[in-house]
């Protein structure tokens, strides 16, 4: 079954065509992976899909719906999540406050005036939930601006997955962490993957870790997909190879 | 909830109490001034330091309320509470009205627009002297019929009953404060604060939620408005002026943006001081700016904030049981 699928999507801004003609086909509970040099367009493929920026033309079904031109809140509300390749996250607030702005959003019971945030029994219990698979819950009543680069990732992460997405897009999740956390970051990524019956879909530059996890991979290049297939044929691939020649060695 | 409606009651129970034990007028006119202007204060804080909405133009609110009182108790009406009532919706809204068109841009345009705006509620009220007296204000005094509750007949007429009547609206007012920012939507308003893109891509329509809590910090600014114009028995077009919604930002700037209770204690902290200066010089916005730069250079941060985020308090506060939602979650309150 197939959860998103976008038909020649397009953005251009100015004389540069970021994004184009991308047909994805995302077919639902995969884990998968997008890779691209630098510039690819791969996080404006995510802004469209999500509805950041809008796009030219073309179609953006999700669930059978078309959500193209939809605003970002709602495309959200319709379960998809994202995290930012720029960590983005509330940083004045605790790691709590931030995962349960989120839970309050998902649980739509955000617009109360006269309840008292710290008396929600379910959100609270939903809250660590969330904080506990991170492995951050010691760190809950920190102010997040505090946390090291890694564990604010991860915040990142968690906050999109407060909102129990269907689809889950990672833009770099591990960009600018240890080796030591990635893989930490990775093995907890696909154990979320796992338990939550997600369709998650990265970005990483990293290629030990896309080849190891990925099922599909989607290959960007000059914001065309030029090769999209199973991590044993994409590492053969020839087209692949050149748009990395220079870049980075498979 | 029920403990803020605890404090709230205790405060306003030992603020009335107050003057039976202590008796100046001074003093009692001085407290009634105060929690006016902390009101008008705290409700700018609501945008300001909880939504991060800075507005240059909270004087429009407050001077809308003031006008309305006035004029509905001199030409319409005998009834003081529904005078009162009716100035804080038309507060309201013209909150929903500018507000609006104000959060459809970014931080800086919002502040611009919000003044804008208050300045041509200024102009309003100068140029439309039939209903406002003009540059004169409105003069001749408010009527301050009595209040009629419950088969009790109450009168604000006098210093102690007005400062009374004054408590307890400020206190409730303060309450209800309280608990928008404790509540779910409150947590959402600092999030809007801190990154309202992300708050976006957590599924919250952000506009919407500017709009309301600028609707609501319209209403109390309108409240404390329409009581000050009954305090002191007048409006005149200053309470509309762009001087009138820097007071405010002044106060948050001393008491600090974090709390509550930051620009209640910055309303305090400038309504005693200017008292002072002007008991001893008439350079009196030199003296003030001069203590104002002061403060803000050498703490960098409201007062309250300041003392929040000391090091002796966070030790103090952590060595108190932890009142913060548990995973086993005892209920906290
Ligand atoms: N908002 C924008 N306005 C103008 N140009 C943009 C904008 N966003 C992206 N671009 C340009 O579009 C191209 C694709 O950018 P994008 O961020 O999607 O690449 P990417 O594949 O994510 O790269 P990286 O691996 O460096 O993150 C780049 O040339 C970038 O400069
Ligand atoms: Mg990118």
């Amino acid at each position: 079954m197939v959860i998103l699928q976008t038909e020649n999507l397009k953005k251009a801004f100015g004389g540069l065509q970021a994004v184009n003609k991308v047909n994805l086909t995302i077919a639902k509970g995969e884990l998968s992976s997008i890779i691209g040099p630098n510039g690819a367009g791969k996080t404006t493929l995510f802004n469209l899909i999500t509805g950041y920026l809008p796009a030219d033309s073309g179609k953006i079904i999700f669930k059978g719906e078309n959500i193209f031109g939809l605003p970002h809140y709602k495309i959200v509300r319709k379960g998809i999540g994202r995290s930012f390749q720029r960590t983005t996250i509330f940083p004045s607030l605790t790691l709590f406050e931030n995962v349960r702005a989120a839970i309050l959003s998902h649980k739509k019971k955000n617009f109360k005036f006269f309840t008292d945030s710290n008396s929600l029994e379910d959100v609270n219990e939903a809250t660590f939930q969330i904080l506990e698979s991170l492995n951050l819950p010691d760190k809950a009543y920190l102010i997040s601006s505090t946390l090291a680069h890694g564990d604010q990732k991860l915040l990142d992460i968690g906050i999109a997955l407060a909102l129990e997405p269907d689809l889950l897009l990672l833009d770099e999740p591990t960009a600018g962490m240890s080796p030591e956390e990635r893989w930490n970051t990775v093995a907890m990524i696909q154990k979320l993957w796992k338990t939550r019956n997600m369709t998650v879909v990265f970005i990483e530059h990293d290629m030990d870790m896309v080849f190891s996890i990925s099922q599909q991979i989607r290959v960007l290049h000059y914001g065309e997909i030029i090769a999209e297939g199973q991590p044993e044929e994409i590492s053969h691939n020839r087209a692949v190879i050149e748009a990395y020649l220079g870049e980075e060695m498979i | 909830m029920k403990k803020t409606i605890f404090w709230g009651s205790i405060i306003a129970v030992i603020l009335i109490i107050f003057p039976f034990v202590y008796y100046s007028n001074f003093m009692i006119n001085y407290l009634t001034q105060i929690l006016i202007m902390a009101l008008f204060a705290v409700s700018l804080n609501l945008l300001i330091g909880y939504t991060g909405m800075i507005s240059f133009g909270h004087a429009a609110y407050f001077g809308i309320g003031a006008y309305s009182v006035g004029i509905l108790l001199q030409k319409y009406s005998s009834n003081l509470l529904g005078s009162l009532f009716l100035a804080v919706v038309f507060s309201a809204i013209a909150a929903l009205v500018i507000g609006f068109f104000c959060i459809r841009l970014g931080r800086i345009y919002f502040a611009m627009l919000s003044l804008a705006f208050a300045q041509i509620i200024y102009t309003i009220v100068v140029k439309w002297t039939g209903m406002t007296g003009g540059d004169q204000g409105l003069i001749g005094g408010i009527p301050k019929p009595p209040i009629s509750l419950l088969g009790l007949s109450f009168s604000i007429g006098t210093p102690l009953n007005f400062y009374i009547f004054t408590v307890i609206l400020v206190i409730a007012s303060f309450v209800i404060c309280k608990f928008i920012v404790d509540s779910p939507f409150g947590a959402i308003l600092k999030t809007i604060r801190d990154n309202f893109l992300r708050t976006y891509f957590i599924g919250i329509p952000v506009k919407i939620y500017q709009l309301v809590i600028f609707v609501i910090a319209g209403t109390f600014a309108g409240l404390s408005g329409a009581l000050m114009a009954l305090f002191i028995s007048g409006a005149y077009p200053d309470f509309t002026y762009w001087t009138k919604s820097a007071e405010p930002i002044f106060m948050i700037l001393v008491g600090g943006m974090g709390s509550l209770l930051g620009p209640i204690l910055g309303a305090a902290i400038l309504n005693l001081l200017t008292a002072y200066i002007t008991m001893y010089t008439h350079l009196y916005e030199l003296v003030m700016g001069t203590v104002l730069v002061i403060f803000i250079l050498s703490l960098k941060k409201g007062l309250v904030d300041y003392l929040l985020e000391s090091e002796r308090f966070k030790r103090w506060s952590s060595s108190l049981a932890k009142k913060k939602p548990s995973r086993i979650g005892q209920a906290t309150e």
